[in-house]
């Protein structure tokens, strides 16, 4: 341990850089920890409605993985197999409420209703069904055999938020609006999320009010005493495809898990980037601090410290960094999950109806981001400390000599190049694992690369230096041109920060535009109709068609078009979204923007045996135009062939398959309406038929209307509110950038102290050698600016190509103001970050200055 | 007028018990064209008399007169303007920008002067070339013997034309062959050019090229010697030819 003070010494002597350090390490954990404690609460939106579902100890249940319904009959199939006693059907479906429709008494709002429709004529207990889960019954009675109207099970907090009691009635909301239903019983508070209440009636009221008829979404079994289980697994397996999950509980929308897990990875791209940024940037400090302290290490060498005594002390000074960076990361990431929640959280409520919950940092998050925190840190250390230790006391006394450093720009050329290949193959390679391999690579080539090509872009800019800050600015235009590898140091974090904040700006620029273009092409009626929101999950109950009807008929209304939803899993097993649509009314009203194939397509979809597919269905599972695709319908294998590739605003972000609405419905089930596109008639007024629309709506809960104006004018300012926070998350990981920067100027000040006092001492004013100070970083960061566009460009290029492999076929936006923004920020660091090494570097006292050692 | 001139200067570091005093009422002058070189042991003050009298740090008492101007009147930048036109520094480490080539070396407070690089570098060539390094002129310090690198320095201090050298232990990085060139090159510059020389030393053979040695003790002068230097042999040149 006689290393440790040694380290402490170190770093309490340069108290500056250590800071700057450790901030940068601060930035990289706070962005991982923080967005990975949202994570959960995002999940906890998602996934809220199946928490409950679990009502007993059963040795079988039957699922769909995708959660989405399936014929009652299948109950009688289970019933066969041998050693099965007994069974029950079952439905669990949430339905979302109007805002403030309904209130507990403490005044939170009741934004689901838990629908569970129970066989009354079930009588094996073991499935505590007609106890609701064995839930204590207050007043009324339970439900019994021979119930199968509408009577209902409340519990005890909503019925008070109601102010209604047994004998009393609740309207429900369904497919075919509000129905009014007898409260025939009080339950005891399960102490679940006051906002998601559930409600327990027989199975044939939920069909009904769901407009489900004869379809279930549970099956629960239970094995006779002494059977054979495995046996019994195998037999169902064989009855049941992949599409069905057949023990616990675990049955969610397969796709929301998919884009949930996409995010997570995002979130941990993004802590990751900003800490490899700092791990960049803890890699150039130790390097260029080795560097300046040679000699010492020479030193110590020469007075009798081992290899591994040297090598230690830098590795504990890289630990002590790494922990209080962690820790202090940490902290501040509490505080960002926080702080996101509040901003974006409006943002989700738009989105998804629910409300995002408090940030959860779970043990795993704790463990990632430890992991991270101190491994990149004390990995990027590793070099340098290695280097050290190599140091004879006989070279540290020595010049690196000119043959040296040939040798050292030939290797760094060769890996350079070869990080740069594997870096773009790992970018272009459509796996996004390697995707983000290739990325980490591709700034790693940047970095190696960056000092060859410091000369000529500083000889590029010197002209304009030298008319800027005159001998100055020619004095530090030499200073960078002589000494490449120092003004690579220093310029690679930001260039690498420039390069990712143009990367990922320039992408998601591209997405924005192509989005709103999308949502030209895709939703261009005058209204839309839609069931809670825009966001549509299975969880959506939807109308029937009743209302299209009804709203077709109004005057004024010129054309309509509806769509069904259900997200199924397809033979792979993997989610998959299926839009129901009236292909001629669709083709007229919304249409979708084509990769493959046209607008004829859609005539063909009618003859029931064709489908459109989305760009990201047709990259993920490798499929164009005159391919079969086969579907897991609910009660058999569907083959259907590719008639062609389009997107639509909605879901271009998830796998996505259009068919006939009659198909949907047949083999699917699926008879709701979820959107309702409506053309006014020209010269209509308006705000009659918006009154008349508004009236239609009236009976079905949770439908609203929104016009193409607000429409465009919500999305667009869900994409502002979006940009804004990858703005803030963009600007997060420049800060290290700018860290980085200030960073290296600092060391080189400290480095070049002795040269600065000589300057001053030859006659070199306080002024001149703080211009010098300032005209060399502006110089570095030009050079850093010039490299960071061009591979930005470049990455941004790369990465819109990625989403291509995603099947969103997004045209390339360039950049133009992310790029003016960008050369800003630039040199805003540049100066900046030189502020306070200038001054240090013209206040040093000449005497002390050329005493350093 | 004396090129150099104190008057009871005084150098006091550190305060209470820690208390130091560096330079105890030092009283001096130095000719136009005269060598003067300063001994003593370690610590009795030599380099800070050098630092005060280059400007380069500030007397607690007493004052320091260049060329008659008083140093004490000076803000920092008149202090910086003096420094570069009036005096050459010679330091012990050489202190030469590793990353600049020997003629940018030289050149550098002509540079910093605000003199055209183009003319800056061709006076710089002409000092390199009567300090017979001219051949080394690309070449950065990392590529120059030490005794190569001891004439860049002078070359440097030599550039501005200024009317005093001050050298801190010039030669206690060379061997005794370098140092004895180097101290020629000394007596040359005051011979040829007609400059002053303020030489701080441990080494008696170098102060032996010296016309008059201070001895230092204490923060005091405790002893002046003149060496007996036949100066007729020498022809003074025009240094601004």
């Amino acid at each position: 341990m006689r290393e440790l003070p040694l380290a402490i010494s170190y770093l309490k002597g340069r108290p500056i850089r250590s800071i700057m350090t450790i901030l940068s390490i601060v930035i990289g954990v706070m962005i991982m920890f923080g967005l990975n404690g949202m994570a959960p609460a995002f999940q906890d939106l998602f996934r809220s409605n199946m928490e409950s579902v679990a009502l007993s100890n059963v040795d079988l249940y039957v699922t769909r993985t995708d959660g989405s319904f399936f014929r009652q009959e299948y109950v009688q199939d289970v019933s066969a197999v041998q050693g099965v006693e007994s069974t029950t059907a079952m439905i669990v479906q949430s339905v979302s409420l109007p805002p403030e429709h309904y209130q507990t008494p403490d005044g939170i709002d009741v934004s689901t209703i838990q629908v569970y429709g129970i066989d009354t004529s079930v009588t094996d207990e073991a499935f505590n069904v007609m106890t609701a889960g064995g839930r204590r019954l207050l007043t009324g009675r339970l439900l019994q055999p021979g119930d199968t109207g509408l009577v209902v099970l409340i519990s005890e907090v909503f019925a008070e938020g109601l102010g209604i009691g047994v004998g009393e009635v609740v309207k429900l909301p369904g497919a075919g609006g509000w129905v009014p239903f007898e409260v025939v019983g009080i339950l005891d508070d399960p102490g679940l999320l006051l906002g998601n209440q559930q409600v327990f009636m027989p199975i044939e009221a939920a069909q009904d009010l769901l407009n489900k008829p004869n379809r279930v979404n549970i099956i629960m079994g239970r094995y006779a005493e002494g059977s054979d289980a495995q046996a019994i697994e195998l037999a169902m397996r064989s009855m049941f495809s992949r599409g069905y999950e057949l023990s616990p509980l675990e049955g969610g929308a397969d796709v929301w898990s998919a884009l949930l897990e996409f995010m997570n990875v995002i979130f941990t791209m993004f802590g990751l980037l900003a800490l490899a940024l700092a791990g960049l940037i803890m890699f150039n400090t130790f390097r260029t601090s080795v560097v300046e302290r040679r000699r010492d290490i020479g030193m110590l060498r020469a007075v009798g410290a081992k290899r591994r005594v040297v090598m230690r002390t830098i590795l504990y000074e890289g630990l002590i960094l790494a922990v209080l960076g962690t820790v202090l990361g940490m902290l501040l990431g509490v505080a960002f999950a926080y702080g996101a929640r509040a901003g974006l959280g409006s943002i989700f409520e738009t989105l998804m109806g629910g409300t995002i919950g408090k940030p959860r940092f779970e043990a795993l998050t704790f463990a990632v981001t430890i992991a991270f925190g101190l491994g990149v840190p004390l990995v990027s250390v590793l070099l340098p400390a290695r280097g050290a230790s190599q140091v004879t006391p006989l070279e540290a006394m020595r010049p690196t000599t000119v043959d040296q450093e040939k040798a050292v720009r030939r290797s760094r050329l060769i890996i350079g190049l070869i990080s740069l290949v594997l870096g773009v193959a790992g970018l272009i390679s459509g796996i996004f694992q390697l995707m983000a391999l290739g990325m980490l690579i591709f700034l790693l080539a940047l970095g190696l690369l960056g000092p060859l090509v410091i000369s000529p872009i500083t000889s590029f800019f010197n002209r304009a230096l030298y008319l800027l800050f005159g001998q100055e600015g020619g004095l530090a235009a030499g200073n960078i041109a002589r000494q490449p590898r120092r003004a690579a140091i220093t310029t690679t974090s930001l260039m690498v920060g420039l390069a990712i904040l143009i990367g990922l700006g320039g992408m998601l620029g591209s997405v924005y535009g192509g989005a709103l273009r999308f949502l030209d092409a895709s939703l261009r009626s005058d209204y839309i109709l839609m069931a809670g929101g825009l966001v549509v999950t299975n969880d959506t109950v939807g109308a029937d068609p009743d209302l299209a009807e009804t709203v077709r008929r109004m005057p004024g209304v010129e054309d309509l078009t509806t769509m069904r939803q259900v997200d199924v899993l397809n033979e792979d097993g993997i989610g998959v979204r299926l839009i129901g649509i009236d292909p001629p009314s669709y083709g007229r009203i919304a249409g979708l923007s084509f990769i493959e194939g046209d607008k004829s397509a859609f005539e063909r979809l009618q003859g029931g045996n064709e489908v459109i597919v989305n760009g990201r269905y047709a990259s993920q599972f490798g499929v164009s135009v005159g391919d079969t695709i086969t579907l897991e319908g609910d009660h058999r294998l569907i083959d259907m062939k590719v008639a062609a590739v389009g997107l639509d605003y909605l879901n271009m972000k998830l796998p996505t398959v259009y068919m006939d609405q009659a198909v949907l419905s047949r083999e699917f089930g699926v008879h709701n309406d979820v959107l309702i596109l409506v053309n006014a008639e020209p010269g209509v007024d308006r705000e009659d038929l918006e009154e008349d629309l508004l009236a239609a709506i009236e009976t079905y809960p949770g439908f609203g209307i929104i016009s193409r104006e607000q429409l465009y004018a919500s999305q667009k300012q869900v994409a502002r509110s979006g940009t804004i926070g990858m703005n803030i998350i963009l600007a997060l990981l420049a800060a290290p950038a700018l860290l980085g920067l200030a960073n290296a100027l600092g060391i080189n000040v400290i480095e070049r102290t002795r040269e600065i006092g000589m300057l001053r001492a030859v006659g070199a004013k306080r002024r001149q050698v703080r211009r010098m100070i300032v005209a060399e970083s502006l110089l570095l960061s030009l050079v850093g600016i010039a490299f960071g566009i061009t591979s930005g460009l470049l990455l941004s290029v790369v990465m819109t190509g990625i989403l291509e492999f995603a099947g969103l076929h997004i045209p390339y936006s360039f950049p133009g103001v992310g790029l003016l923004t960008s050369i800003a920020a630039g040199l805003l660091c540049g100066v900046l970050a030189a502020l306070i090494p200038a001054r240090r570097a013209s206040d040093l006292e000449i005497v002390s200055a050329l005493a350093y050692e | 007028m004396y090129v150099v001139e104190t008057e009871n200067l005084t150098r006091i570091y550190g305060s209470g018990a820690a208390q130091v005093t560096a330079l105890d009422h030092v009283s001096l002058h130095v000719d136009t064209g005269e060598f003067v070189a300063v001994m003593g042991p370690s610590g009795c003050g030599k380099s800070t008399l050098l630092h005060l009298i280059g400007g380069l740090d500030r007397p607690d008492e007493g004052m320091v007169r260049i060329d008659g101007q008083d140093l004490s009147a000076l803000n920092d930048d008149s202090l910086t303007d003096l420094r570069r036109e009036r005096i050459g520094f010679i330091f012990q480490f050489f202190n030469l920008i590793p990353t600049l080539d020997a003629l940018d070396n030289t050149a550098l407070p002509l540079v910093l002067g605000g003199m055209k690089p183009a003319e800056a570098q061709s006076r710089a060539a002409d000092w390199l070339e009567k300090l017979e390094v001219a051949d080394r002129k690309s070449h950065r310090p990392d590529e120059l013997s030490g005794g190569q690198r001891q004439r860049v320095a002078i070359a440097r201090a030599l550039v501005t034309e200024p009317s005093l050298i001050l050298a801190d232990e010039p030669t206690g990085n060379l061997d005794s062959s370098a140092a004895g060139d180097f101290a020629t090159l000394l007596r040359e510059t005051v011979d040829r050019w007609g400059r002053s020389i303020l030489l701080v030393t441990h080494d008696p053979r170098i102060s032996s090229y010296a016309d008059r040695i201070l001895q230092m003790k204490d923060g005091r002068i405790t002893e002046e010697t003149r060496n007996n230097i036949d100066r007729k042999a020498v022809v003074v040149e025009d240094h601004h030819a």
